[in-house]
């Protein structure tokens, strides 16, 4: 049986995991640095740089140990190599790349956001292709159409902020905490978004748009503005926001969010041709409202949905070694030259 | 102070973006700053669009802080978001040093306040924030202090 490691470092999670040919994971280990991130409501390009240098070579020896394997059973390594910050895909790439000629062992480059698609085949059976993929996280809200010669191609995109980003900007608002994801979710749970009215941007030229709801949500806390000697005054600081009046705003800021999100879904749909499922993955797909929009869209258009577990919807590597078994079954590999590279447009081949 | 040019707009704002883009000479630096939701990226786009990008591709850099465009006539135009970032030293992992003011670059920082003893003496500092009522004010604040 294939034993693939898979590496990821393109953000703020140090992560590695071993994943065999029939995607039963192994081990996948994933040292966060929210900590370290919390102070600054995001990720440090250079603090994240380092705690990765700090974190990459214990992570990759308890993912072998947890699998209970050895370096040297490994058969192939594979990288989330792009897109994400620069100094960080340096650390893994560098790490995939310096293990992969030591052991002798197939390099693989992964596309770190069409690796979210294949966390839905993660401990479970493979995916039906041609299927439609949703992306939805911290920096990307992305559909892609995958074919089953392994080629994957945007249908659709964020014209502006990442839905996952909003969410960001909107704990900001709400003063609800970071990451922004989990913590506007659970505020909107203690809240009622009826009667508050946020609307949701609508492209002219197709795609999701999250920006305006951002503004939309910040007028609805703050009061209208006034121009005053050269400077914008509001009638109330977001910190003098009651904390109800923020639960509910919560609620109806996460209500708007997922219907632009299911708004821009359906539209990629009508374009997509003939497909067997719908995919999703990224942070965002943890969200349970998100989980049950996808379910209503899946069921409406009569395909299956595979939605990776909640573990698997946060960056890890277990996803990025699925992705790499997807490639290296199908023979591609990259070499010593690969690349780390901050964005990447696609259609790749997964 | 100059003017307040107001915006009424995203589409307005997006044109201020183009029309300045004209006006850049190679190696300019540009900042833009304003609260959130007050049209950064979305001037921004209007930038890149006036040299020549597809808006589509122009979106928010919050993610990996910087995104390179490559132009057609083989300049680099790169979109700025230093929201995220703690100050200036983190600006040297993202080879900054190399390229900012470079020729044959031009550079639009959003958030530049974070990064603000790190900019160039000649940036073009632009200030965008929310107007009275609706729209937004666009105000030139190149010439005074930061």
């Amino acid at each position: 049986m294939t034993l693939m490691l898979g590496i990821e470092s393109s953000c703020d999670e140090t992560a590695a995991a071993v994943v065999d040919g029939d995607r039963c994971v192994r081990s996948s280990i994933v040292a966060s640095q929210h900590d370290l991130h919390e102070v600054y409501a995001g990720v440090v390009p250079e603090v994240a740089s380092r705690a990765h240098l700090e974190c990459i070579s214990p992570v990759i020896r308890q993912a072998c140990r947890d699998a209970g394997v050895a370096l040297q059973d490994i058969d192939a390594i594979a990288v989330g190599n792009a897109p994400g910050l620069i100094g960080s895909l340096l650390v893994g790439t560098s790490a995939a790349k310096a293990l992969a000629w030591s052991l002798g062992v197939p390099l693989i480059g992964v596309h770190h956001v069409l690796a979210h698609l294949h966390a839905a085949a993660l401990d479970a059976p493979p995916l039906p292709l041609p299927a439609v993929g949703l992306v939805a996280s911290g920096g990307h809200t992305h559909v892609y159409r995958l074919d089953d010669d392994g080629t994957a191609n945007a249908l659709t995109w964020t014209i502006d902020d990442a839905i996952g980003e909003a969410f960001d900007k909107a704990g900001t608002m709400l003063r609800a905490g970071y990451p922004g994801g989990p913590a506007v979710e659970a505020l909107a749970a203690t809240g009622d978004g009826t009667g508050i009215d946020l609307p949701i941007g609508r492209p002219k030229a197709g795609g999701f748009s999250f920006s305006g709801l951002k503004t939309a949500l910040l007028y609805a806390l703050r009061g209208q503005p006034r121009r005053v000697d050269g400077t914008t005054v509001f009638p109330r600081e977001l910190d003098d926001v009651p904390s109800e009046v923020r639960a509910n705003h919560a609620a109806a800021f996460q209500s708007a969010a997922v219907a632009g999100l299911e708004r821009g879904l359906r539209a990629a749909l009508n374009d997509a041709g003939e497909f067997g499922a719908l995919i999703a993955g990224g942070g965002v797909i943890a969200n349970t409202a998100v989980r049950s929009m996808l379910e209503r869209v899946a069921s409406d258009a009569q395909v299956p949905l595979r939605l990776p577990t909640r573990a698997y919807c946060v960056d890890n590597a277990a996803m990025i070694a699925g992705a790499g078994l997807a490639q290296f079954e199908r023979g591609h590999h990259a070499d010593l030259h690969l690349q780390a590279l901050a964005r990447l447009t696609l259609g790749v081949s997964s | 102070m100059t003017a307040d040019v107001h915006l009424d707009t995203a589409e307005a704002t997006e044109d201020a973006g183009v029309a300045l883009a004209a006006r850049l000479a190679d190696g300019a630096v540009v900042t833009v700053d304003g609260p959130l939701g007050a049209g950064k990226t979305t001037f921004a786009r209007g930038v890149g669009m006036g040299l020549g990008l597809d808006p589509v591709h122009i979106a928010s850099p919050s993610f990996t802080i910087v995104v390179e465009h490559r132009l057609e006539n083989g300049r680099v135009f790169r979109h700025i978001d230093a929201w995220r970032l703690g100050g200036s030293e983190d600006l040297e992992p993202l080879g900054w040093h190399e390229w900012i003011g470079a020729p044959g670059t031009i550079t639009l920082i959003e958030w530049s306040s974070r990064i603000a003893d790190a900019l160039p003496q000649d940036a073009q500092r632009l200030l965008l924030d929310y107007a009275e009522g609706s729209g937004r004010v666009l105000v030139d604040a190149s010439g005074e202090m930061p």
